[in-house]
């Protein structure tokens, strides 16, 4: 899934982050954010691209754009519940 | 989300990869909201001891000990099981935070109770 991307208001940058510790990287991060703020990831773990949303679905935290920068490399946006 | 996620562990330092992932697992668990609780038997039950994860890393892992801190500090659960930590000298005295030592009933109610055992 690719689609535009939102303005991100705090940015997480974390490069051979693997499954395990991606996700808990983002609910760190997401809880330093205002309700409706946009957090962008940027992994580079292809597997992200089915981890990230399982968590969103998982939180409820809405996974409002996916984009795909290469075969490895993704930017998620999530928006703060 | 209502359902208790159960995971089991029984190794220590005898096979630091079995003794790891079951924690990583529940800390992605934890930190996604979901009510999660490692359940340590037979040499499992060692790691709900202060102190001794801390000797355990996995090549390609956190430290098992830092591991176990992040899970607790999620809102994740240590069960170590009664029946293995007795004849090991285990008592509640010795137990890291987090942790707390329960009985097979316990893991059977919520088991009845629609819990979901995960093996990794």
């Amino acid at each position: 899934m690719t689609t535009p991307s939102p303005r991100a208001d705090v940015v997480l940058d974390a490069p051979g982050s693997s499954c395990a510790t991606l996700t808990p990287l983002i609910r760190a991060r997401i809880r330093e954010l205002e309700p409706g703020q946009v957090l962008e990831v940027r992994s580079d773990d292809p597997a992200a691209r089915a981890g990230v949303p399982a968590w969103s679905r998982l939180t409820g935290h809405p996974l409002v754009a996916v984009v795909v920068d290469d075969a490895e490399r993704t930017r998620f946006y999530l928006r703060r519940k | 989300m209502a359902t208790k996620i159960l995971i089991n562990c029984n190794h220590g330092q005898d096979d630091a990869e079995r003794a790891t992932l079951p924690f990583v697992v529940g800390n992605v668990a934890a930190t996604a909201d979901q009510e999660t609780v490692v359940f340590l038997t037979i040499e499992g039950v060692r790691l709900a001891t202060k102190g001794y994860a801390d000797g355990i890393r996995k090549e390609g892992f956190q430290p098992l000990g830092e591991v176990i801190r992040a899970f607790v500090a999620n809102g994740g659960q240590v069960w170590a099981c009664g029946a293995c930590t007795k004849p090991r000298g285990i008592t509640e005295a010795d137990l890291i935070e987090g942790a707390r030592i329960v009985t097979a009933a316990n893991v059977v109610e919520e088991v009845a109770n629609g819990a979901a055992v995960l093996s990794v």
